[in-house]
C-alpha cells in the first residue's frame, strides 16, 4: 500500500558508482550503477519491491536509528572520518544542506548514542557509537548506500510513531 | 461555544484516528490499531455529549463510551509489552 | 458509577502522559512530548468533569473541561501533522 517514490539521490561525497548517464536513465554503460537513475530522474517502486542485499542488523539499524536521508549521508560521512571532529556548519558545507536542518539532525544522532559531542565556542560532533557492532553495520550501509536509501526513505514518515509505541514499553529494551 | 469547542474536540479525534490507522496500515502493528478504536470512540464520545447534552443520571452511561476508549489504550499497552510483542 | 468511570479514565491519561514523557527524557522526540502534553490535558479533562459531577456540582466547569479537551487533542494532531515527515 505504501508506494515511496525515491527522488535520485544527492550523492554524498566519496560514495563511489555514479548513475549511468545518456538518453536513457537506465543504459547499462561501463562503471556506472544500472540500477541508479540519473539525477533529477524520479523513479516509482513499491516498497516490497526494494532489494534485500542488507542484512536483517543493517536493515534494522536503518529503521530505528536513522530517521531520515539527511541523517543517513550525515552518519556516513563521519563514518567515513571517524576521527574527525565536525561543526554543524561544516557538515552542512560539505552535503550541501542547510545548517539549521543539520544541526537539528546532528542532535537526533547524537541522542541515539552514536555521536561523540564536544561543547566549544560551537559544538562539535564525531562518529563514537557506544554500541559496538554499529561500525560493520555502516561499513555494510556505505557499500550499498542506495539500498539503505530506499529503507530509510520508505520508514521515515513510520519513524515517530514508532518512537510514540516504543514509549508505551514499560521495561526498557537494548537500543 | 461549548459546541464550538467539542467540535474541536471531535474533528481532531478524527484526524488523529486516521494517523493512527495510517501508521497501522503501514507497521501492521497492532497497537496503532487499538490507538485508532480509542480515539474513534473519544470522538463519537464527544460527539454524542455535544448533540445531547445530557444531564443528571444519564450523563454516567455516556462516559461509559470515554471508559471504552482508555480501556481500547490500556490494551494497546497490554499489547505493546506481552512477552510475544516485537 | 459515575465517579468511578471519571476517576479510571483521569487515572489512565495521567499514567499514558507519564510514559510519554518518560520515554520524550529518554529519546527526545518532540511527538512524544506533544502526545504527553495532550494526554495531561485529557487527565486535566477528565479531572474537570469529575470536580463539575461529584465535587462542586453547583458550579459549572464545562467551559474550562471542554477547553482542555479541545486543546489537547487539537495539539496532539497538529504534532502528528508536524512530526511525521521526513524532516532531517
Amino acid at each position: 500500500m505504501f508506494s515511496p517514490r525515491c527522488r535520485a539521490p544527492r550523492f554524498p561525497p566519496g560514495l563511489r558508482s555514479p548513475p549511468c548517464t545518456g538518453a536513457n536513465p537506465f543504459s547499462r554503460a561501463p562503471g556506472c550503477s544500472p540500477d541508479v537513475p540519473a539525477a533529477g530522474v524520479v523513479v516509482e517502486s513499491s516498497a516490497s519491491g526494494m532489494a534485500s542485499s542488507l542484512s536483517p542488523q543493517a536493515k534494522r539499524f536503518l529503521r530505528d536509528s536513522v530517521g531520515s536521508i539527511l541523517q543517513l549521508d550525515i552518519i556516513l560521512l563521519l563514518h567515513r572520518e571517524e576521527n574527525r571532529w565536525w561543526s554543524a556548519e561544516q557538515i552542512a558545507q560539505e552535503i550541501r544542506v542547510g545548517p539549521t536542518t543539520t544541526a537539528l539532525a546532528l542532535e537526533e544522532l547524537a541522542s541515539r548514542n552514536l555521536l561523540d559531542v564536544r561543547i566549544g565556542s560551537t559544538l562539535a560532533y564525531r562518529f563514537s557509537p557506544v554500541e559496538e557492532g554499529v561500525r560493520g553495520v555502516l561499513a555494510e550501509i556505505a557499500a550499498d548506500h542506495y539500498t539503505a536509501r530506499e529503507i530509510v526513505a520508505a520508514g521515515a514518515a513510520g519513524h515517530a510513531a514508532r518512537r510514540f509505541a516504543e514509549a508505551f514499553r514499560l521495561r526498557k529494551t537494548d537500543g | 461555544m461549548h459546541g464550538f469547542l467539542i467540535g474541536i474536540a471531535t474533528c481532531s479525534c478524527w484526524g488523529i484516528t486516521a494517523f493512527f490507522l495510517k501508521f497501522w496500515v503501514e507497521t501492521r502493528d497492532r497497537f496503532f490499531l487499538l490507538f485508532a478504536a480509542a480515539f474513534a470512540v473519544l470522538s463519537i464520545n464527544w460527539l454524542l455529549l455535544g448533540l445531547w447534552q445530557p444531564t443528571g443520571e444519564t450523563r454516567p452511561f455516556f462516559y461509559l463510551l470515554r471508559l471504552l476508549a482508555f480501556g481500547l489504550i490500556i490494551a494497546a499497552v497490554w499489547e505493546k509489552n506481552r512477552p510475544a510483542a516485537d | 458509577m459515575g465517579s468511578v468511570i471519571y476517576a479510571l479514565c483521569a487515572l489512565t491519561s495521567l499514567a499514558c502522559a507519564a510514559l510519554l514523557l518518560r520515554g520524550y527524557a529518554r529519546h527526545g522526540e518532540r511527538l512524544l512530548l506533544l502526545a504527553g502534553v495532550c494526554f495531561c490535558g485529557l487527565a486535566l479533562n477528565n479531572l474537570l468533569v469529575f470536580s463539575d459531577f461529584v465535587v462542586v456540582p453547583d458550579v459549572d466547569l464545562s467551559l474550562y473541561r471542554n477547553l482542555a479537551a479541545a486543546a489537547s487533542v487539537l495539539l496532539f494532531l497538529l504534532g502528528l501533522i508536524w512530526h511525521t515527515g521526513d524532516r532531517g
